[in-house]
């Protein structure tokens, strides 16, 4: 289990520094920053000065690690645009993504596993139908595409929920939908097929037969057929916070997706570059509490990760 | 990787669910059916991505300010726009068909190159195994926790969009699911007999991986295509829409979108069009990759 536990950090850690490490070079390969943040009519004296205050002179290679270094000591560099810290402009900004990929993965987990089980206990029912329905939809319909949809239903025409914004629950209904119906379409049919295998199984068949009852053989079947459920849920969270950059400029959510747009628009690198970073971290750890409890959860894993090429 | 999609979630699942609970005559007889319908819109898709200029009744990008926010037909619009017009007057029906190119063209680019490099990393790590095959694996391991979106925004912030860092970056993130996918099955394929046969026989490894390997994990390949072509429209789209993917005035889909919600309340149509028109070709290609998946395996074929 240590050895398993290890090599995932092992792998987690690389990801962060190789994506910190792209970052960095894709940066540095932009142009002049110096000329961004300088006046348009400055002198070319001026724009020597402020490369040299901003290290850009340096070599590449030094430029790098200085880069690192700042990075580890959590300092993200300035805003030119904002004038002000990219650390704080982040953890202004952090909790409000945070807040509503919750509430999409809250809808998308409550509403696919409960359509899941039930379109699992009885196949060819109604239920199936539409979870069947649901699925497909979920996954054919682009978020972006969905999020406008129910902006056009429920906003512009019926006039319920507020288009856009922050303000009270009424404000986080549509976004939160819009990012959810992926993550619920994966949901429901991961569950449902979860769920049909456990139900195949002897030991159930074998309740079943002896006649437990359906109620106790759902809490057992669900028991069974919960790993693979939970590690998706686990992946589908950090997608959900990691990935709500369109949710969130559709939806004018003050979160850290649209600060890296509004970078990008304003050529603010130091912003975006900030935003993918704290992005793949959260990204990175809870792949990696996802991959050590599924480990936890199940002893096969952790025999696969010794080296052993398993064999599927 | 970090699309707005879990893309390796959601094919394993696509390619291990359960083919068909309900085993009878009829339901399988209905299973095997030729797909009128996904095939039918596929067909259009391709149609007008191939032969796009040759049927769009205007330029797609040609500019009448004097109709523009034409409604289309059945709501006040006339045929001479049937999908309506644009704020710029361009008329939607001939965007569609220009936006169908532009899809069609990115995403087969994009699973063609990603199963192409997944392939070959597949053969190399599944039929090599040992310490390579470690290496190739934990390689993509990474990369499928590589941030693909994100890196999107650096990369298209920096350089600026295009068509090609489009293609280049979403077959990045689409590879490492075809090697993993791929891998197990030639880890199968490796330890059946007649394998074992042309090895004794004294067959070249380059040999028996041409003439017994790749023949049998093509049929897997072609479903994994078709499942993530869908997904490589959805990302395509959301680029595009982000305005990190094909530049305008390309009338790329998800561009369209984006344009269409300025207008969301005097423009309906704007942004409806393009958003059918990809999720139907979305639809299509998921039950197009539903049914070759099915049709594939030799559980529900007999």
């Amino acid at each position: 289990m240590l050895r398993f536990t290890l090599v995932r950090l092992g792998q987690a850690i690389l990801v962060l520094f190789g994506v910190a490490t792209v970052v960095c070079l894709l940066s540095r390969g932009s142009g002049n920053d110096a000329e961004l943040v300088a006046p348009p009519d400055a002198p070319p004296e001026t724009v020597a000065q402020i490369e040299k205050n901003l290290g850009l002179d340096k070599p590449l290679i030094n430029q790098y690690f200085d880069y690192m270094s700042d990075l580890l000591h959590g300092d993200l560099g300035q805003s030119f645009a904002y004038r002000t810290d990219v650390r704080s402009l982040i953890a202004d900004a952090l909790p409000n993504t945070i807040e509503l990929g919750l509430c999409a993965f809250a809808f998308a987990a409550v509403f696919g596993i409960a359509i899941g089980v039930r379109s699992a206990m009885r196949p060819g029912g109604w239920t199936d139908h539409v979870g069947k329905g649901l699925a497909l939809a979920g996954q054919s319909v682009p978020s972006f595409w969905l999020a406008i949809l129910l902006v056009l239903v429920f906003s512009v025409r019926l006039d319920w929920l507020p288009p856009f914004g922050q303000g009270g629950w009424q404000h986080l209904v549509l976004p939160a939908i819009a990012l959810g119906a992926f993550s619920l379409a994966s949901l429901t049919r991961l569950t449902r097929s979860a769920i049909i295998e456990v139900l195949r199984k002897d030991h159930t068949v074998f309740m079943n037969a002896k006649g437990v009852s359906p109620r106790l053989l759902i809490v057992h079947t669900l028991r069974n057929a919960s790993l693979p459920i939970v590690t998706l849920a686990g992946i589908l969270l950090g997608t959900l916070i990691s990935a709500s950059v369109i949710i969130e400029t559709i939806f004018a959510w003050p979160g850290v997706g649209q600060l890296a747009i509004q970078g990008i628009n304003s050529r603010d690198y130091n912003v975006v570059q900030g935003v993918v970073l704290v992005n793949t971290t959260i990204f990175v750890i809870l792949l990696f509490i996802v991959d050590v409890s599924y480990g936890l959860l199940d002893p096969r894993v952790r025999r696969a990760s010794r080296g052993v090429a398993s064999p599927a | 990787m970090v699309l707005p999609v879990p893309l390796d979630a959601v094919t394993e699942d696509a390619l291990h669910a359960p083919a068909e609970e309900v085993v009878g005559p009829v339901s399988r007889r209905r299973r095997r059916r030729w797909p009128w319908f996904s095939g039918t819109i596929l067909a259009l898709f391709i149609f007008a991505g191939l032969f796009g200029p040759y049927i769009t009744p205007y330029p797609p990008n040609e500019i009448d300010l004097a109709a523009s926010l034409q409604p289309p037909v059945g709501f006040g619009g006339t045929w001479s726009h049937p999908l309506g017009t644009d704020d710029l007057g361009r008329d939607i029906l001939s965007r569609v068909i220009e936006g169908a190119r532009v899809a069609l063209a990115v995403s087969i680019a994009v699973v063609v190159i990603a199963g192409l490099v997944g392939m070959a990393v597949a053969l190399i790590a599944g039929y090599r195994g040992g310490r390579l095959d470690a290496f190739l694996m934990r390689t993509t391991d990474a990369s499928l926790a590589f941030p693909v979106l994100l890196l999107a925004i650096v990369v298209v912030g920096v350089y600026g969009p295009s068509t090609t860092i489009v293609i280049i970056i979403l077959a990045l993130a689409f590879w490492p699911s075809y090697a993993r996918v791929l891998r197990s099955e030639v880890l199968h394929l490796k330890t059946m007999d007649y394998v074992t046969m042309a090895k004794t026989m004294g067959g070249s490894s380059r040999w028996v991986v041409r003439r017994h390997i790749v023949p049998n994990i093509v049929p897997t390949l072609l479903v994994l295509l078709s499942l993530q072509l869908g997904l490589a429209i959805i990302a395509e789209g959301s680029l595009s829409f982000l305005g990190l993917g094909v530049p305008p005035p390309a009338a790329s889909w998800g561009g369209m979108l984006s344009d269409g919600r300025r207008h969301l309340n005097d423009a309906w149509w704007m942004p409806t069009m393009p958003g059918i028109a990809l999720s139907l070709t979305v639809l299509a290609t998921n039950l197009m990759g539903d049914w070759l998946r099915v049709r594939s395996d030799p559980a529900t074929k007999r």
